[in-house]
């Protein structure tokens, strides 16, 4: 099973557009060097072979931060339905 | 102002305290896009910021009548800065959908716990952790923070408003099932302008 193809832009503005986030990631270097065996994604990484999306984020302080993580990791499920992995990392709140 | 322990203030990310701390008094400038798009870089940047303001202030209106302790437990503030940052739990969020996996990086909420207390008059915060098996949803979990709080203050009062900040900042960012939060007063200094009038 091969997850849509998502162009790196659309899928950052979709995780950037939903309520709470602040700003989004690069994948660590290990992720994007694991990437690279399947298909890259700099921002939020689609790893064809792992079936999985990645994202890191940060979150509004004003906000909540566990409900951002959510609501992106609902954002991710309705765009990748065949997924098998939906990984949200907020890694800052600021 | 740098981190004094070099063999324990390398972030997840790679880089340094010491690095982080030369690029913050240049200005942030070069900016280096690296840096300014790493999130434990700018935890640290924001919390290294932060305690150089606070003792810049802190120095600054009383040097001479501080005792001689608080010298040296405010110089520790940035070792404690670089354990938090350092530290690379990641806290689990509750989603209905296995195949989802959402966490909070705990230095960012130990980053956002030390803001929050530092933001109260009179107050700096010491050390801030998080006790528990946090990597497992629902274990009980104990806060603990170390301050040190302006001589004219009232210790229970303060004690009461940093709890008071550090339970909403964890109900609201995190699913933390907290059972305890500690707050331990660990030095007294002298009171200084408030921290809002610059």
């Amino acid at each position: 099973m091969n997850l849509p193809s998502a162009p790196r832009d659309a899928v950052t503005d979709l995780v950037l557009d939903a309520p709470g986030v602040a700003a989004v990631f690069p994948p660590r270097v290990a992720d994007a060097v694991a990437g690279a065996l399947g298909s890259v994604v700099p921002l939020v990484t689609a790893d064809a072979a792992a079936e999985t999306v990645q994202v890191r984020i940060a979150a509004d302080a004003a906000g909540r931060a566990a409900d951002t993580g959510r609501e992106v990791a609902d954002l991710l499920l309705a765009r990748f339905p065949e997924a098998d992995l939906i990984r949200v990392q907020v890694d800052r709140i600021q | 102002m740098t981190a004094s322990n070099a063999s324990s203030d390398v972030l997840d990310c790679g880089r340094t305290i010491q690095e982080l701390s030369e690029y913050l008094e240049a200005g942030r400038s070069p900016r280096d896009a690296e840096i300014e798009q790493c999130p434990e870089c700018l935890n640290a940047l924001e919390s290294l910021s932060r305690v150089s303001d606070l003792s810049r202030d802190l120095f600054a209106a009383d040097a001479a009548s501080l005792p001689e302790p608080s010298a040296g437990w405010f110089g520790g503030i940035l070792d404690q800065v670089a354990a938090e940052l350092r530290s690379g739990r990641d806290l689990p969020v509750r989603h209905p959908d296995p195949r989802v996996r959402i966490t909070v990086a705990e230095g960012a909420v130990r980053t956002l716990l030390r803001s929050a207390a530092d933001e109260l008059d009179g107050v700096f915060i010491g050390r801030t952790r998080i006790i528990g098996d946090v990597e497992e949803l629902g274990a009980p979990v104990t806060i603990d923070v170390t301050a040190s709080i302006a001589w004219d203050l009232d210790a229970r009062a303060v004690a009461d408003d940093v709890r008071r900040r550090i339970a909403d900042v964890v109900a609201r960012h995190t699913d933390l099932e907290v059972a305890a939060i500690d707050v331990t007063i660990e030095d007294v200094h002298a009171p200084q302008p408030r921290k809002d009038a610059s």
